[in-house]
């Protein structure tokens, strides 16, 4: 295999396209921008060529370079994200602080994204994992919130020295880096599994803000920049699954501690470790769902809803059978394309109207027809609905939980998909139907080049649903390369644990009723349509139509039920408080400019040190 | 090799004070040709260096005469010290007027404390180096601190002279070596009676070294400090006094299982507790002067643990990161008025290329991969972990998530406008100031090169980067070119 076309040499373009991205905006922003959508397309490309190579070893320098099967899914899935995204940047120019730093991290992240999955070493992951977080880190505060920035930093350190700490745990232990070793050494021994599966799996879980960890997403994902927030939420976050993945799967957890598996004998025995889990995710699910449901806000909403998504993948790999895997992988899969896609629409819709807000917002359906469609397919596939993507995946993760008989998990993970509903329609509704706002009566659709990865993003979710196998064959192959059994796949047929699904027959069927539903809808008389300010009150003049948005406090009646119920947020909030304190106090004890009381801290010091010595 | 290299690096600064005195308005020329002498001479004895050299002054053989000991460890004190003391000085030349013979009498201090090999001329160099040290904070125009300063230093420095005192009534010998060779023929045990006179010494070292509770002055005399002073202070200073500080870990600590523990909590006490100080803090210089705090800290708990070479590597990049972050904090605190954060939304924008090297540096602090950080921390991690040590790296690690909190928050404000809730705009940015200094540009911008080439070159051309003795490094990579 030669250099050319490597996995190192993608790493290394992206870096030197980084590099030139960063020149080239200097010069004209656009075209540093165009670097970045030619940077990620041709990495997508030279990636998808090398399906081929898969297991294929390289080095650059001491960095190993190993492409695994998972590597590559999780690679191409991350390319085709940021290139789907990378043409919004043509757009954003103008309004982000530092144009030319934005592409070039653009690159760098999506370098050591390329990178983390297809380290050889654990060393390497390590090293480009954490150059996605720096890199990202410099693009959030571009947006709305500066403090979001550290928030974010504070959560991915913690996960990565978590995982830091582990490898290096491991390193002293079994005198290797190499990621299949380690953990081939590490399964043979509790302690060294325990230790793996705990630092990497906290690493997994931050990352892909799993609760109690999933504070940094709604922070970071609804204050990014309208172009950087699909690519942490369809992409980044993914890089936990893959983390979990490592701890649960290809170490593998599931064997290692099957000893101490509660409910032994019988259908649902499972490792304590991943009940834990399991338990985490289920409760992700609920928070997750409470919360975007509560959520104002139209970009925190999809973030909340990502938390929820996150504890499905979780539950899905930690389950460890070949259907729950398979069916996290489905579902991190479409996820990625659903939720990049929702964001992305969220970006047209603020690029033509400037505002996320959804009390201003209102019928945009009559501007931007293009732009609604892709986001009623991005939640239709969110909420698990057929005939898109999210469909299957969920489909499998059911069938998988009520195959164990793991009925408290199955009913957050039921109630999830059902609260899904509320909170996806919320902004459907508000932005996207209902009334237009007289302010948004000159707004045009998203221009062309938005338009092609938001309908790329679509077909492939429909796509991925009505013929899922096509996906499913490949996931079935890293199944089995990873010590489980495959899916059972039968043409056009997934087999589950208690029946089987035809999603092209559903797809067919869907269809059919969609079409039944249109005739019906063309051959209706037309509903008259009332205009915003076209309303009685009280013979008062009307001039602020947000007043009139229904939207506001949509859910209120909800939203009381759990008005006090405790909240992570603030328990973080006082947890830095405290530190703030602490370090108030230590300034005020020991640096406070008055000799006399620092030389009594020497004496109590020093005499501290003589009994010390004297013990 | 020409020895005579060695007693000139004290004895040229040393006479470019005296000539300085005698003709005060060549002070600055006097001033210049010994730093650049001392830069030339520490270059040559690195080029030239084979094997440790003992040299003896005036020709006494030890123990009997004071005698100066370049090793790889002092080698590499004496390059890094002045390099640092010549770039702090070119940065911040406009304050040096005045100050010549100080800086110069410093800079033969700076150089004695890590070379002598004697322990009572140890305590000369350091109390030489402390009174430099007063004199300049008196810059600061405020004399309480310094005051306050000469008070702690004072007294730090008169314990340090007792356990000296016990010491040589101890083994009848004030050369390190004789010494050590001494304790290994003594025929009670050495650790018990070291108490006493180890504490002393500790403590006394601990104050200039800024350890925690002895460094009371550290705050009042660098928050409002100058690019010359401040610099000079918590990278020069505290290079010089934490090489000592090692060399005696090294050398005497002879420690039992508990004083090792009461040191270790002093050390790591302070780590922690300087970082949690440093993430409360609001203002650039203050920020800085605690995490300049804490990593003394770190840099003495890894001399304590036996782990020179990954301390090394801590106090290497602690005493770049932060030339480069404390020159700019008091540059943009002078031109700016203020040294708060919240005052200095986007200030990067008015100069950007000095933005990327104050960027390079915190990164580097905090130890991200691709700059040089990363390595000196992946070093210390695993050479703890092959030393089975499974505490320290957990406490390091967890602090070093608030290091990174403060440091990210730093970095994110001073590159980016705005209020909360508000887009960055660059528009916003317009009333600050950063003016453009060539030197100091130039400095700024090769300091930040060489720490992203020493973070990723490593990666690429060393298989054991993360595990490699930078001593034996030194003589293989420099002596054998």
């Amino acid at each position: 295999m030669d250099f050319i076309l490597s996995v190192p040499a993608i790493v290394v373009g992206l870096f030197a396209a980084a590099v030139l991205a960063y020149l080239l905006t200097k010069a004209n922003k656009i075209l540093g921008a165009l670097i970045t959508v030619l940077g990620s397309g041709a990495a997508l490309a030279a990636m998808l060529m090398l399906k081929g190579d898969i297991n294929s070893v390289q080095s650059l320098g001491a960095l190993g370079f190993k492409l695994t099967d998972y590597g590559w899914f999780f690679s191409v899935l991350m390319l085709l994200i940021f290139f789907s995204v990378s043409f919004f940047n043509l757009y954003w120019m103008k309004k982000i602080i530092h144009p030319a730093a934005y592409n070039f991290l653009y690159l760098v992240a999506l370098a050591g994204t390329v990178g983390a999955f297809t380290a050889k070493d654990f060393i390497g992951l390590f090293i480009f994992w954490e150059t996605i977080v720096w890199a990202s880190m410099f693009i959030i505060p571009f947006g709305k919130s500066r403090n979001a920035s550290v928030v974010y930093y504070a959560f991915s350190a913690f996960g990565s020295l978590s995982m830091l700490f582990g490898i290096l745990y491991l390193y002293s232990k079994t005198g290797s880096f190499d990621i299949q070793y380690v953990l081939e050494q590490a399964s043979m021994n509790t302690t060294y599994a325990l230790v793996a599966f705990i630092t990497i799996g906290i690493a997994g879980l931050v990352k892909i803000g799993v609760f109690p960890f999933h504070l940094w997403l709604p922070k970071a994902h609804g204050n990014a920049p309208d172009t950087f927030s699909p690519i942490l939420s369809g992409g980044l976050v993914k890089a936990g699954g893959f983390a979990a993945f490592l701890a649960v799967i290809v170490m593998p957890s599931y064997k290692v501690f099957a000893s101490n598996a509660l409910f032994l004998g019988r259908e649902l025995a499972m490792p304590v470790p991943n009940y834990i889990l399991v338990f985490l995710g289920a409760v992700s699910i609920v928070v997750g769902t409470l919360m975007a449901i509560k959520s104002e806000d139209f970009k925190k909403l999809i973030a909340y809803s990502s938390v929820a998504n996150g504890g499905y993948i979780i539950i899905g790999i930690a389950i460890a059978d070949s259907l729950s895997v398979g069916g996290a992988f489905m579902h991190m899969f479409a996820h990625a394309l659903a939720s990049a896609a929702a964001f992305l629409s969220a970006a047209a819709v603020v690029h033509r109207t400037g505002t996320t807000k959804m009390s201003e917002l209102g019928g945009l359906i009559h501007r931007m027809p293009l732009t609604y469609l892709v986001y009623l397919i991005a939640i239709i596939s969110m909420a698990g609905i057929p005939p898109m993507s999210g469909f299957i995946s969920k489909w499998m993760l059911f069938q998988s939980m009520i195959g164990k008989g793991m009925v408290f998990t199955a009913a957050a993970a039921f109630f999830g998909s059902i609260g899904s509903f509320l909170y996806v329609f919320r902004p459907l509704s508000a932005v996207f139907l209902g009334q237009l706002s007289p302010k948004h009566e000159s707004v045009k659709e998203a221009p062309f080049l938005m338009q092609v990865p938001m309908i790329g993003l679509s077909l492939l979710t429909l796509l991925f649903g009505v013929f899922p196998n096509i996906v499913l064959r490949f996931i079935s192959d890293i199944l089995k390369t990873a010590g489980l059994d495959g899916l059972t796949l039968n043409g056009l047929v997934i087999s589950g644990t208690n029946g089987q699904l035809n999603p092209s027959l559903v797809s067919l069927i869907f269809g059919i009723g969609f079409f039944i539903a249109l005739i019906i809808f063309i051959i209706h008389p037309k509903s008259r349509k009332v205009d915003l300010m076209d309303t009685y009150t009280a013979s008062e003049f009307i001039y602020t139509p947000e007043l009139l948005h229904y939207s506001y406090a949509f859910y209120a009646p909800f939203e009381r039920l759990y008005e006090n119920a405790p909240s992570t947020e603030k328990w973080y909030a006082a947890l830095i408080k405290k530190i703030e304190e602490a370090g108030q106090l230590v300034s005020y004890t020991f640096f406070n400019n008055k000799p006399r009381i620092i030389v009594f801290w020497m004496v109590c010091a020093v005499i501290a040190l003589l009994w010390g010595g004297s013990l | 090799m020409n020895t005579s290299f060695i007693i000139l690096l004290i004895a040229v600064p040393l006479g470019a004070a005296f000539l300085s005195v005698l003709v005060k308005k060549l002070g600055k020329y006097f001033l210049g040709a010994a730093i650049g002498f001392n830069l030339a001479a520490s270059g040559i004895l690195a080029y030239d260096y084979v094997s440790p050299v003992i040299y003896e002054i005036g020709g006494f053989k030890p123990p009997y005469g004071i005698s100066l000991v370049l090793d790889e460890y002092s080698l590499l004190g004496i390059l890094l010290l002045n390099v640092v003391f010549a770039l702090i000085a070119i940065m911040a030349c406009k304050y040096i007027k005045k100050y010549e013979v100080v800086l110069s009498v410093a800079l033969a201090a700076l150089n004695g404390v890590i070379l002598t090999g004697d322990l009572f001329n140890l305590f000369v160099f350091m109390e030489i180096s402390a009174i430099a040290a007063y004199i300049l904070t008196t810059m600061n125009k405020n004399i309480k601190y310094t005051f306050n300063y000469l008070v702690l230093g004072t007294l730090g420095s008169g314990l340090l002279l007792f356990g000296i005192a016990v010491i040589y009534n101890m083994f009848g010998s004030l050369n390190i070596m004789d010494i050590q060779n001494r304790m290994a023929i003594i025929s009670y045990p050495v650790a018990g009676a070291l108490v006493l006179p180890l504490a002393l010494i500790f403590t006394g070292l601990s104050v200039e070294a800024k350890l925690l509770p002895f460094s009371g002055w550290a705050r009042g005399v660098l928050k409002d400090s100058n690019s010359l002073v401040g610099t000079l202070i918590v990278s020069a200073f505290s290079a010089a006094v934490l090489l000592a500080f090692g060399r005696l870990i090294d050398s005497l600590f002879v420690m039992s299982d508990s004083l090792l523990i009461v040191f270790t909590v002093v050390t790591v006490g302070t780590l922690i507790l300087a970082e949690i100080a440093a993430f409360s803090k609001k203002n650039l210089r203050e920020i800085l002067l605690f995490s300049s705090i804490a990593q003394s800290g770190l840099v003495v708990a890894l001399f304590l643990q036996g782990l020179k070479s990954a301390a090394l590597l801590v106090l290497i990049n602690n005493v770049i990161s932060k030339m480069i972050l404390f020159t700019l904090a008091a540059k943009i605190g002078e031109d700016n008025g203020t040294d708060k954060l919240e005052d200095l939304k986007g200030v990067f924008l008015k100069n950007k290329v000095l933005g990327f090297g104050f960027t390079a540096a915190a990164m580097s602090l905090i130890g991200l991969p691709l700059f040089f950080g990363f390595i000196a921390k992946a070093n210390v991690l695993v050479s703890l972990f092959e030393a089975n040590n499974i505490w320290l790296p957990m406490v390091i690690l967890i602090v070093s998530v608030i290091e990174g909190a403060y440091v990210v928050r730093m970095l994110t404000t001073l590159w980016n406008t705005g209020e909360e809730g508000e887009l960055a705009k660059a528009e916003d940015a317009k009333q600050y100031k950063l003016t453009n200094k060539v030197r100091l540009t130039i400095i700024i911008t090769i300091a930040a090169i060489a720490i992203v080439a020493a973070g990723i070159l490593p990666l690429l051309q060393m298989n054991d980067w993360f595990n490699f003795d930078i001593l034996s490094f030194l003589t293989d990579g420099l002596g054998g070119v």
